[in-house]
């Protein structure tokens, strides 16, 4: 049993800094490219 | 009389002339700001900025900047 | 098989565009974003008959198809591209019975695009006492389009909508005037370098950014054999272009609308001399704003306590029902405390936006960005950044989302580089828990105390801060931008509640999936690494204490070794890392290790301090009697002063101090360059306000 939960911790662990890297990290591919989306645009 | 239409008092009304092209926003003209059209000053702000009008029965506010680039006609 | 028909809703801002799309998608809407930007996507299902279904996009309000901002951009983006997902089946465009004359150019302007259009006239429960009548028939033929009367206030004309949907084959998709009139031979020439594409749709190409499927601007200027005009002649040719639409509407209209009675300047004029006056405008807008702020204090105390207490409870039942073990310890003092850091401030944020969703629904908030504009520019903002200050208050994102709206690029990054400085609610419990250690509860006068004099002051600070950095700002940041500032006055009206509820549904819903993920990753983090050591010290704890102090009773033993065991975790290590940095600020390890988790959400600050201190006790003192009970092993004396309470306001007050707002402002102003310096002079700001306050009051 308490193998069991030390494993279950050491995944639940992985898995949330797993998902603060790719929420900080991954950057999204672009797939339009859509010009006025840049910041210096002025419109 | 021709005045620009920042200067008109509140009350004011006065058809609309002519439009400077240049530096008035497309939008303004969207908006109703044409010549021909009607206008009438409702309000200022506090400190005379922005001005709060009634143009062809749109109610809008613009900055006065952009109203000094507008002529009217006097009503 | 339920077929389905994609349908696009345009039209102006302030049509009731909203109501109608809620009265047909009901709660079957999600709101998202476009991708790549941050223009809210809303779109929605609604079941029409013989199990057709409608899936329906609202698109943002516009006046034109001429894009001066993202948001409008996003509606030629969408109505130009055959390909695009939302591209619609059926457009519908709402106007309202007041501005069909201004509502009716964006009409015309669809129906140069080949989509079959329908056109509703919201509001119609209104022309009765508008003294308007409308010879629809007459007004259908000359605009060549079915025409729906619509109350959404009501809820009449739905079917009818829904009907004229389902049977839009039978629309007719001709334009209905030839706007290129204007320059027969610049267009003629123009439609035949490229036949197969519809005319407005290549005027638009060429005077817009816009990119879509098969052709962009460059190809047309090098392809074509005529002469390319140049930028202020497309100027030219644009406002002739709306010139010519505005006077077909205008003897559309001339022939098809009556005007009988010149209605109600009444309500609308009467309110406006007041919300609008010099003096009393802004006396009544401090009024509303020290009532919002009051009532969502006080309302939201009753749910934040009922919460608080039914969060511990759960730990209680899990921590009996469960077996003993590692993963139970996770989920009783990392997963729910932190889960519960998170819920327990849900109330101010919903109270909050439901305030400000019956501000703009009413008509007022475009009074509010009326009369604060001017004062708003001396500071490098707009008017219109009087929303997401105000927004500020419930929490950053939301509020640099509604930074949309700011047409200039100047004033709008200025907005979104200041709103982090207003107290927004994460900061509120590590206030209320700081204030209610360390501030005396006198009375000054008979009606403020102390302690909410301190909050309120803090408040001060935060919106004083957010102007100072808006002046300095402004002086030093060398952008040019053009400043295209157009505000519509609406009506007023009596807010819909079934907008506002759906609204502050959304917006809540978007906070806590937004930040709440982010918080409860870092919960779990946080505790594993105060509950796991890298050396013999951690694991044989017990041991270490109990022959050390052997005299001790069993209950001191116990906070002993489970303070020891914290003390040479990963986490305790870290903390003593940081130690010397934060304690001339008045902090010890413990308050430094829950600075830095704050550093992902500043409410992390509490439900950190409830992990740092109930891991490896078993008893539920709460957080604020164990706080108060800490001793600072120099001094000896209580850790939580008066210095320290107050350096650690400071910092609060200042520090950027959350993740999921950086990764926001990184999207909005497009790199890491911004949120890096806002980053960078937030934190040197609070360190040093913290570092001077400690020092000073030691």
């Amino acid at each position: 049993m308490q193998n069991f939960q030390n494993i279950a911790v050491l995944f639940i662990f992985v898995g949330a800094v797993g998902y603060l890297i790719k929420k900080f990290f991954w950057n999204p591919i672009k797939d339009k490219n859509k010009s006025c989306g840049s910041g210096s645009c002025g419109c | 009389m021709k005045v620009s239409l920042a200067s008109l008092k509140k009350g004011q009304s006065g058809i609309i002339i002519s439009v400077v092209t240049d530096n008035i926003p497309l939008k303004l003209l969207e908006m109703g700001c044409l010549p021909g059209n009607e206008v009438e000053l409702l309000q200022r702000a506090p400190f005379s900025c922005p001005m709060y009008l009634n143009i062809n029965g749109s109610h809008l506010a613009i900055r006065k900047e952009v109203a000094e680039q507008i002529e009217v006609e006097l009503m | 098989m339920a077929k389905q028909i994609n349908v696009s809703l345009i039209g102006n801002p302030n049509t009731g565009k909203t109501s109608v799309f809620n009265l047909l998608t009901g709660l079957n809407q999600q709101v998202g974003n476009y991708p790549g930007i941050t223009v809210e996507r809303k779109a929605g299902v609604c079941k029409l008959s013989r199990g057709l279904k409608a899936h329906i996009v609202d698109l943002p309000g516009t006046y034109s198809l001429n894009a001066s901002s993202l948001d409008e951009n996003v509606v030629i983006e969408v109505l130009l591209n055959k390909k695009d997902k939302d591209y619609p089946d059926v457009a519908v465009v709402v106007s309202d019975v007041e501005n069909i004359k201004r509502n009716l150019l964006i009409f015309t302007q669809i129906k140069d695009l080949d989509i079959p259009t329908i056109l509703v006239i919201n509001m119609a429960d209104q022309m009765l006492r508008k003294g308007i009548t409308i010879d629809i028939p007459e007004l259908e033929k000359r605009l060549n389009t079915k025409i729906v009367l619509m109350s959404a206030r009501k809820k009449q004309g739905v079917e009818e909508l829904k009907k004229s949907i389902e049977d839009y084959r039978k629309l007719p998709v001709a334009p209905c005037l030839n706007a290129f009139e204007i320059d027969p031979e610049y267009f003629g020439g123009l439609q035949r370098a490229f036949p197969k594409e519809s005319l407005y749709k290549l005027w638009l190409v060429i005077t817009q950014d816009v990119n879509f499927a098969n052709i962009n601007r460059n190809t047309i200027a090098d392809a074509s054999q005529f002469q390319t005009k140049k930028n202020s002649e497309l100027k030219r040719l644009q406002q002739k272009e709306t010139i010519k639409r505005y006077q077909f509407i205008n003897q559309t209209l001339k022939a098809t609308q009556t005007i009988d009675i010149k209605n109600a300047k009444g309500v609308r004029a009467a309110l406006d001399r007041v919300l609008i006056h010099k003096v009393w405008g802004f006396v009544v807008f401090l009024a509303i704003l020290l009532f919002i702020f009051q009532a969502i204090y006080d309302w939201s105390s009753y749910p934040m306590d009922l919460i608080d207490g039914a969060f511990a409870w759960m730990s209680d039942f899990f921590r009996e029902i469960l077996p003993e073990g590692m993963l139970t310890n996770l989920l009783v003092e990392g997963i729910l405390p932190g889960i519960g850091g998170i819920v327990i401030f849900i109330p101010q944020i919903a109270f909050l936006f439901l305030f400000i969703s019956i501000l703009e629904e009413s008509g007022y908030m475009s009074r509010v960005v009326f009369i604060m504009d001017r004062l708003m520019r001396r500071f490098g903002l707009s008017g219109k950044s009087i929303v997401p200050l105000i927004s500020g208050t419930a929490c950053a994102i939301p509020a640099v989302m509604a930074t949309r709206n700011i047409e200039n690029w100047k004033q709008r990054l200025i907005t979104i580089l200041v709103v982090p400085f207003t107290t927004c609610s994460a900061r509120l419990p590590v206030y209320l828990i700081i204030i209610s250690l360390v501030i005396p509860t006198h009375r000054v006068g008979w009606f403020f105390g102390y302690q909410s004099l301190t909050l309120m002051f803090l408040y001060f600070i935060g919106f004083g801060a957010a102007l100072v950095s808006a002046w300095l700002l402004n002086k030093f940041l060398k952008i040019e931008s053009k400043s295209f500032f157009v505000v519509e006055m609406p009506n007023y009206k009596i807010p819909l509640f079934k907008n506002v509820a759906i609204n502050v549904f959304e917006k809540t819903k978007a906070f806590i999936a937004g930040a709440g993920k982010i918080i409860l990753a870092i919960s779990i983090i946080l505790w594993v690494l105060g509950s796991f050591g890298p050396t013999e010290k951690f694991s044989k704890a017990k041991e270490y204490v109990t022959t050390q102090y052997q005299e001790n009773s069993a209950e001191d033993l116990e906070t002993q070794i489970a303070s020891y065991k914290l003390e040479h975790s990963y986490m305790g290590y870290m903390g003593k890392a940081i130690e010397p940095v934060v304690r001339p600020l008045g902090y010890d390890w413990k308050i430094g290790i829950a600075i830095i988790s704050s550093f992902a959400a500043r409410e992390v600050f509490v439900s950190t301090l409830a992990t740092i201190y109930s891991v490896g006790s078993e008893e539920e003192e709460t957080i604020k009697n164990r706080m108060a009970s800490e001793i600072n092993p120099v001094t000896k004396k209580p850790l939580f002063n008066l210095a320290t309470g107050i350096s650690l306001l400071l910092f609060y007050a200042f520090a950027m101090q959350c993740a999921s707002t950086i990764a926001i402002v990184k999207k909005e102003t497009n790199g890491w360059m911004w949120p890096s310096i806002q980053f960078i002079f937030m934190s040197g700001l609070a360190y040093i306000a913290a570092l001077a306050a400690y020092q000073f009051l030691k």
